[in-house]
């Protein structure tokens, strides 16, 4: 790819994309939110965020998840952002992950899911190591991650086991990238998305917004 | 906010306003600037850690065309503002978000850049949001001459004259900013990299220093048109008359989510100025210096008063009631009040209350502050906070827990008819050609299915009446799993838990909202003066009116 391909975007850029992308996509306030979040957390620690994101955005899939202890049930494979915000509400509850092994069931886009499992760790002060059948694919404790084995591509449907590890990741990822790199095509998709939720101005709002014509005064 | 265990007054807690008070919008439409805002405290860091300025560029032709660069040389860094001047004719002259060209435009450089980073600034600073910068960038901007004022200033200067106080007076600046872009917009540097510098850890620092600099390249700038019309005729601008001018700006809808958007950002801002407030009024006894000083503050508010005009009746209106209050404050403070009484300031302020009209309440409280600044500037560390930390969602809390802070915090809320045309009667977007908030009339214009989340009072009601159906015990998690769309209002009702002041307490859709109550309190934040609204919808204001310039600024005895 060469560098008229790409577009280098700033944190709060790719948080404002992603949350003007989700909500043109259809997802409520609070869960483009927590997309913009995300989408964020995953850039920062050089993931592929904007894959994972219009996945998640594109891609019809189950929302529906059913959280109880060790086990959470579904239908069929679920949205990853979805069960990552579930899983950051329960995290502290008994159907949560700090009371032994949480099996979430089959998840669609389990690269979502992770800065939610970050989450969790740092609510509960514990390192968690996420399986995708096994072994352990990440360490996570915290605001650190290491990758322990394999990979999970954006459009990956695995079953994923999250397990409290008293080992914290080694060595600790600590990057916060200030900015990442998205292709031309990934950016148009996300930015064709945002503008779902744009309104064409009308001329009595734009008179309102400051006026129609010159101003140089 | 962390500030309060470490506060020097602790007392203070029972002085604080309540924020059903402090939050409402036709309270916060009238605030005033106080020590405590941006570009103050960007002053006084500059002037305590005697920083140093010099304009090392400034390739300039008779027709305002080339380039400047000034420094501003900390003790541990220095920033460069980056200025190209173009020659913009009449007609493209615009201050609106959808201009495309502009007389000036600047760039806030991390360091002194080099030849190569100044053919890259030169590519791009001019084409603005249609440019790219970089990390090494803290700022982007661009502003307006006064075609009123500046003009005439460099034909004055350029024959000997100088020229009319009033006519200076009358406009206040000879460029205004439309827009200072920074915190990782268009590629600049994200606030979040610069917190751990002292020098921009509190709120908008980089962009204040933009303006400022700004401010001078102004003043420079017709000097040197001046001189090079003139020759020797020519003579520079009166050091009094450069004094009272500072950089216009024009500011729109845009500004006003982001004190929606902001709930952690706008209750440190609110926090620290009560917090301030409370201080002063539960000090035990005053000195005479700080009697002499609040005086001196009176009277030079008194006098920005008469100078500040507007044509908006709304305004005008409310310049008559300040000049009125502040009559009776000079008043009572001459005949009645007893600097040696208990508790002075406080038995002042409560007068005030009793006696003022709210545009005076507040003027009084920006002048409580002034002579206190031994008590209250430390405070500006509390206006920062990583608003990433207060995201996540307490799904443990009981829903009785979240129904009680509903009933506490947003009450103003809750028995206002959404149904009504007028209690819904607008809506926020952002538009399609310059993705810029907007504000929409819902029963008129289409584009409400699409409107942005500010209509929080109306969120809030509709959360409450779902909680009527919920078990008291049963945690929030269990609330969101059912019911996913009340998941942003969850997020900020638990907020208000700990943060107060986070939410402006109106219903924003009302059609009788004016949105320049929302531009006004943030511009007060940032140290603004001279409000002037154009519109129910955007302003102009001054910045740095009466301020020093880097040439004066070690020579000034209050900041």
């Amino acid at each position: 790819m060469t560098a008229a391909d790409q577009i280098r975007l700033t944190m709060p850029e790719i948080s404002a994309l992603s949350l003007r992308a989700a909500r043109g996509a259809g997802l409520d306030w609070g869960m483009a939110e927590e997309c913009a979040s995300a989408a964020t957390w995953l850039a920062a620690h050089q993931f592929n965020w904007a894959n994972a994101v219009l996945h998640q955005l594109e891609t019809p899939m189950s929302r529906q998840v059913i959280p109880a202890i060790g086990r959470w049930h579904a239908d069929e494979p679920v949205c990853g952002l979805h069960v990552g915000a579930t899983l950051s509400d329960f995290a502290c509850l008994p159907e949560g992950p700090g009371f032994g092994v949480l099996s979430l069931g089959p998840i669609n886009g389990p690269l979502m899911l992770v800065p939610f499992v970050v989450r969790a760790a740092k609510q509960l002060d514990t390192a968690f190591d996420v399986s995708l059948g096994a072994p352990p694919w990440l360490r996570v404790s915290g605001d650190c991650v290491q990758v322990l084995a394999g990979r999970a591509g954006p459009e990956m449907i695995a079953e994923v086991t999250i397990s409290p590890t008293r080992h914290a990741p080694d060595p600790p990822h600590n990057a916060a990238d200030q900015n990442a790199v998205v292709s031309r095509d990934q950016y148009d998709r996300l930015d064709r998305l945002a503008l779902k939720m744009t309104v064409p101005s009308s001329a009595l709002s734009a008179k309102g917004a400051g006026g129609l014509g010159l101003d140089d005064d | 906010m962390t500030c309060a265990p470490l506060s020097p007054v602790p007392q203070a807690a029972q002085f604080r306003r309540d924020p059903a008070q402090v939050m409402r919008l036709a309270r916060l439409g009238l605030a005033h600037p106080t020590r405590l805002s941006f570009l103050r405290i960007l002053l006084r860091r500059m002037q305590r850690e005697t920083w140093q300025f010099d304009r090392p560029v400034f390739d300039i032709d008779a027709n305002g065309v080339g380039r400047a660069m000034y420094r501003a040389i900390g003790p541990e860094r220095t920033y460069s503002l980056v200025a190209f001047a173009h020659d913009l004719p009449a007609d493209m002259r615009s201050d609106r978000v959808i201009a495309t060209a502009w007389d000036a435009t600047f760039a806030l450089f991390d360091g002194v850049p080099d030849a190569e980073d100044l053919d890259r600034l030169a590519a791009n600073v001019p084409l603005q949001e249609a440019g790219r910068v970089t990390q090494k960038e803290l700022t982007l901007s661009r502003a307006n001459r006064s075609v009123r004022l500046f003009e005439t200033v460099v034909q004055c200067l350029s024959k000997g004259r100088q020229p009319s106080a009033d006519d200076l007076a009358a406009t206040g600046y000879l460029m205004r900013t439309t827009a200072v872009y920074g915190s990782g917009k268009f590629g600049a540097a994200t606030h979040n990299s610069l917190t751990d510098r002292p020098e921009t850890a509190a709120p908008f620092q980089a962009e204040m220093l933009t303006v400022w600099l700004i401010r001078t390249f102004t003043v420079d700038l017709v000097n040197h048109m001046a001189q090079l019309r003139g020759g020797a005729a020519a003579v520079p601008l009166a050091g009094g008359l450069r004094r009272s001018l500072g950089v216009g700006n024009s500011t729109g809808l845009g500004m006003a989510p982001f004190l929606v958007r902001h709930p952690v950002l706008l209750n440190n801002w609110m926090m620290v100025r009560e917090e301030a407030l409370a201080r002063v009024r539960a000090q035990k006894a005053t000195q005479a210096d700080k009697v002499e000083r609040f005086i001196q503050a009176l009277t030079a508010v008194q006098q920005n008063a008469a100078l500040w005009t507007s044509v908006h009746p709304l305004q005008q209106a409310r310049l008559g009631a300040l000049r009125a209050g502040l009559a009776q404050i000079a008043a009572h403070v001459a005949s009645d009040w007893d600097s040696g009484t208990d508790q002075p300031w406080d038995a002042l302020w409560q007068w005030g209350q009793k006696v003022l009209g709210i545009e005076a309440q507040e003027a009084l409280l920006a002048l409580l502050l002034e002579p206190h600044g031994d008590l209250i500037d430390g405070l500006a560390d509390c206006l920062s906070e990583d608003e990433t930390a207060a995201f996540a969602i307490d799904g443990t809390q009981r829903v009785d827990e979240l129904k009680a802070l509903l009933a506490k915090n947003y009450n103003w809320a809750l028995a206002v008819d959404y149904a009504d045309r007028k209690a819904a009667g607008r809506f926020w977007y952002v538009s399609e050609d310059k993705l810029e908030p907007r504000l929409g009339e819902r029963f008129e214009e289409p584009g409400s299915e699409r409107e942005l989340p500010l209509d929080i009072g109306r969120q809030a009601a509709a959360l409450f009446d779902t909680l009527g159906d919920f078990a008291g015990d049963a945690p929030v998690a269990r609330l969101l799993l059912a019911h996913p769309h009340h998941r942003a209002m969850v997020r900020r009702v638990q907020l208000t838990a700990t943060r107060p002041f986070a939410e402006i307490r109106d219903n924003l859709i009302d059609g009788d909202m004016l949105p320049i109550d929302m531009l006004r309190c943030k511009l007060a934040c940032f140290g603004a003066s001279r409000f002037d609204p154009r519109s129910d919808r955007w302003v102009r204001i001054s910045l740095f009116q009466n301020a020093p310039y880097p040439d004066d600024l070690h020579a000034e005895p209050h900041l």
